[in-house]
């Protein structure tokens, strides 16, 4: 059965075709033999009991008058029908008053019958009795006669002959009729079958399915028509709401682009802008403390002097925000930076500017790609800080190294100053965020922005370590770029 | 060997002695039935012509010819087989008829009947008895050679020691009646 329901649809289809013809002309040809054969047993048995009374009728008068002779010259005429072979005429008191035997058959004792002689045959040559009573209501006697149903087998095979043609030619036809209407199924279904196939091949949904009539074929025709229509339709909306989507993200990026952008211009231009005045306070007031301080007493100067100092700090604070908004707009030129070199260059110039009086070890620090002018931002800003904040130990201690790990260069710059609390190290980096008081450590808190922006720029990423009163270390890593 | 003759006779006479009046009985008893076994035999003889007058009916179609509700067979001469015909009288009928039995003695005095039996007894010749017979409807039965040629429609003769028959199809016809092709095919047709 598993074979079965592998094998094709037209196969399936001319096979059921076939078993069912096969099955109905069987039982057709085995109704016709067995009936005919059965028409011809009555007929012939008909047959003979007509003979049979024939012959009683004509020997009614042989009988009455006792003329053996006549009656016997009678069954002698049975001569000419071969099928009977033996034949008597009892009296009334059922004595033999004449018989006939064929030529060859011999004696057939009527009155002893070999029983059941009809069911012996095997040869298919039945025989069989007949009887006719003579005489109406006044018996006369008796006409036996025993003969065979001849050509029983020629008829039967000829039969079984008919029947055998009719099974090959309606086979021939069914098997012609059902190929030629089992076209119409498997012929569209195997055109969807193609057609699902170059679908799914091609990945085209604008093919469409031939179909037609309106039976369970057409329909599954238009119901994949239908989904294919449908495919098409989303797969068009996906389409179009990605553009849609690009585009808006498009659309987005230049806004803020443009916000940004603009952001930073407002932030330069207020900068820039707050400069001149505060210069201008300040500057107005050191002319003032010079120029008139002997008319001042000492709590005017002093007065005076918090002025002058808390202008040139907004000063720096305002070249500090300067700065960074700058970098917003610039770009970075990457070249081949010696960190070595570079750091040591920022040392002196530290070296030069503040006094300290901590001991800097640098490691080997290698050669990376990034913009020089930056990165010297970054060394300055991170060692500045280190210099700073362990200003207060009585031996400060600051160290500078690499260590590359998963394809990055990762600088470390660590102090044993004043530390953090881990709390607040994701603080750090903001712009104006600082753990520490102007009087414990002076500062604008932008410098580690800065650091954080340029790093950014980088492709690289800060973080910072750090315990309170026990040192901090600030790591900024930069991604191993292949100079070529 | 003479001596023994004696002897034999003896034996011979005192057998004779013994046997000789059984023997005698015996002789009378044969010689009595060898009289009496002739009308023995006539009866079976006229028993089996009786029978044969009667069963001829079915095979002879006397139309509308039998006037009234009575079957009459005629009997001229006197013949065994009217005690015989009496018997089947008794029982039978013939198309739902009763059965007459009626004596001639002379042709003069036959009068309408459908059978008409003609003993061999009698002493008239069948001429005179065929003129006297009436008209149509009667069939005419002999019993003696020759006489189906001389104008009896049916005549009973033996053949091989079996009764017989001879039909005369002009003289059936001749009385108006229709005789059965099964009747014929049995009888020896005279014309």
């Amino acid at each position: 059965m598993s074979k079965f329901k592998n094998i094709s649809i037209r196969e399936k289809l001319i096979i059921i075709q076939l078993a069912t013809a096969f099955i109905a002309v069987l039982i057709c040809c085995s109704i016709f033999v067995y009936n005919n054969v059965h028409v011809f047993t009555e007929t012939s048995i008909a047959s003979k009991n007509s003979i049979a009374e024939i012959v009683g009728i004509n020997a009614a008068s042989s009988l009455e008058f006792e003329d053996r002779d006549a009656a016997r010259e009678m069954l002698q005429k049975l001569k000419s029908n071969t099928s009977i072979l033996n034949a008597v005429i009892l009296d009334k008191n059922g004595k033999e008053f004449a018989r006939y035997d064929k030529k060859g058959e011999g004696y057939f004792s009527f009155s002893n019958p070999v029983k059941n002689e009809t069911k012996e045959q095997n040869d298919l040559a039945r025989r069989f009795v007949v009887n006719y009573r003579i005489g109406g209501k006044d018996f006369l006697g008796t006409v036996m006669m025993r003969a065979e149903i001849s050509g029983f087998r020629d008829i039967i095979i000829s039969y079984l002959k008919i029947a055998f043609g009719i099974l090959l030619a309606s086979l021939f036809a069914a098997f012609v009729i059902s190929t030629l209407l089992q076209r119409s199924i498997t012929k569209r279904l195997l055109s969807l079958v193609h057609k699902t196939k170059e679908v799914t091949e091609t990945g085209n949904y604008s093919i469409r399915v031939s179909s037609s009539g309106y039976d369970e074929i057409g329909s599954l025709s238009g119901a994949f028509n239908n989904m294919l229509a449908q495919i098409e339709e989303q797969n068009r909306a996906i389409l179009s709401f990605n553009q849609n989507l690009e585009q808006r993200v498009e659309q987005r990026t230049i806004e803020l682009e443009l916000a940004n952008k603009e952001l930073g211009a407002f932030s330069y231009s207020v900068s820039h802008d707050l400069r001149a005045p505060i210069r201008a306070v300040s500057g107005y007031a050191g002319i003032l403390l010079e120029e008139y301080g002997q008319v001042l007493d000492n709590e005017g100067k002093r007065l005076l002097g918090e002025v002058v100092r808390n202008a040139e700090k907004m000063g720096t604070l305002i070249d500090d925000l300067l700065a960074f908004s700058q970098l917003g707009r610039k770009e970075v030129k990457k070249s081949q930076v010696d960190m070595d070199d570079l750091t040591s260059l920022v040392l002196s110039e530290l070296n030069s500017s503040v006094k300290h009086h901590a001991t800097i070890t640098v490691g080997a620090l290698r050669t990376i790609m990034g913009d020089r002018a930056l990165i010297k931002q970054v060394l300055t800003n991170l060692l500045s800080n280190a210099i700073k904040y362990s200003s207060k130990k009585p031996e400060p201690v600051v160290e500078i190294k690499l260590k590359q790990e998963d394809g990055q260069m990762i600088y470390s710059v660590s102090d044993n100053g004043a530390g953090f609390d881990m709390q607040y190290a994701n603080k750090l980096f903001g712009v104006f965020q600082r753990l520490h008081t102007e009087k414990e450590f002076p500062g604008t808190g932008v410098g580690l922005a800065i650091v954080e922006r340029i790093i950014g720029k980088h492709g690289g990423r800060v973080w910072a370590e750090g315990k309170l009163g026990a040192g901090a270390t600030f790591y900024f890593s930069l991604p191993i770029i292949d100079p070529s | 060997m003479i001596k023994y003759i004696p002897n034999k006779n003896y034996l011979l006479d005192s057998w004779q002695i013994k046997w000789k009046i059984p023997l005698q009985l015996l002789m009378m008893f044969f010689l009595i039935c060898s009289f009496t076994l002739p009308p023995d035999e006539d009866n079976e003889e006229y028993n089996i012509k009786a029978a044969f007058i009667y069963r001829f009916t079915n095979y002879i179609d006397w139309d509308s010819l039998i006037p009234g509700k009575e079957f009459t067979i005629g009997i001229i001469g006197s013949s065994p087989v009217k005690s015989q015909l009496d018997e089947i009288a008794k029982t039978k009928t013939v198309k739902d008829k009763k059965i007459i039995i009626v004596q001639f003695n002379k042709p003069e005095d036959i009068g309408p009947c459908q059978i008409l039996f003609i003993s061999q007894k009698t002493s008239f010749h069948l001429g005179d008895i065929l003129a006297k017979v009436p008209g149509k409807g009667t069939l005419t039965i002999s019993e003696k050679e020759g006489y189906a040629k001389k104008g009896a429609a049916i005549n009973f003769i033996e053949v091989d020691n079996k009764l017989k028959f001879e039909a005369n199809p002009k003289g059936i016809s001749a009385a108006g009646l229709k005789a059965s092709s099964q009747l014929l095919k049995l009888a020896i047709i005279v014309e």
